[in-house]
């Protein structure tokens, strides 16, 4: 019965908090899908993180014993929330046709620049013969199919040649040494 | 001994256009030379064709090197232990490299 109240309790300052985020949003600062749901969190203003404190105090004192408890959940509900991307509050929901389009053309203005600020390394020349003027006349020399087949047979018989070759040996070959 | 590699090589200088023929073995050492050309050029047409070897490693038909210069060509093949050279003579000219 005790971890129900005090889930709702949580329950309850979650919505506490949410209160405190539209009021940061009435307060100038523009919520975006990074703005945490949640106040207790070290990029929020004091006075948000006081009353959440103040929240947690209070849900503290009516229930000392479960201290640890109340702490953790609450821990675990704001890690939840902070690590939530709140999409609902992403600004292409609200952005105007003309402010679109104007955004569109200044990111292919921005991308087009970056373009053009690449070293592309395809535009350099690589491979054989690059440092070699007219490098085409000497690569579009013919090889005769003549030469290909001469040096194939060529090879072919002095395979076999090379395997023939042998010791034709007239004298003995190991000779002793004349020891005296 | 080696009658049989002189034979080939023999009768590979009485083809056309051929004025030289040299057999090289894996170290880049003349087995035989027939023919005008020189035995000393055994080493460099074994280290060149081993580099064009390289272009294509797991190629089973071993590449044939033609070297056009002026009216001769050389041409280059190295299969498996042995390297063969051939010097031609022709009409044609200018250099160039084959695979």
């Amino acid at each position: 019965m005790d971890y129900v109240r005090s889930i709702l309790e949580c329950l309850a300052s979650i919505c506490s908090c949410w209160h405190c985020t539209d009021d940061l949003g009435n307060q100038g600062i523009e919520p975006s899908e990074r703005t945490h749901l949640l106040a207790d969190s070290v990029n929020q203003s004091p006075a948000l993180r006081r009353s959440n404190s103040a929240d947690l105090s209070n849900d503290c004192s009516q229930s000392l014993p479960k201290k640890d408890d109340q702490n953790a959940l609450s821990r675990l509900v704001q890690n939840t929330a902070i690590n939530m991307i709140n999409v609902g509050a992403l600004d292409s929901h609200t952005l105007e046709h003309q402010e679109y389009t104007n955004r569109i053309k200044t990111y292919s203005q921005r991308l087009q620049q970056q373009w053009n600020n690449i070293q592309h390394p395809g535009v350099e020349q690589t491979g054989l013969l690059k440092d070699v003027p007219n490098h085409h006349t000497y690569l579009s020399k013919v090889i005769y199919p003549d030469d290909t087949a001469q040096m194939r047979i060529f090879i072919e018989k002095s395979h076999a040649a090379v395997l023939g070759i042998q010791i034709d040996h007239r004298e003995a070959v190991v000779v002793p040494f004349q020891i005296p | 001994m080696e009658q049989q590699l002189e034979k080939v090589l023999s009768e590979i200088v009485t083809q056309q256009d051929t004025v030289g023929a040299l057999l090289a073995n894996r170290q880049g050492l003349c087995l035989g030379a027939k023919g005008n050309i020189n035995p000393n050029v055994s080493g460099i047409g074994t280290a060149i064709s081993e580099q064009v070897a390289k272009l294509e490693p797991n190629s089973t038909v071993p590449a044939t090197v033609c070297l056009y210069s002026g009216n001769k060509r050389c041409l280059i093949q190295k299969d498996g232990e042995i390297t063969g050279i051939i010097y031609k003579q022709t009409t044609t000219a200018s250099t160039s490299i084959g695979n």
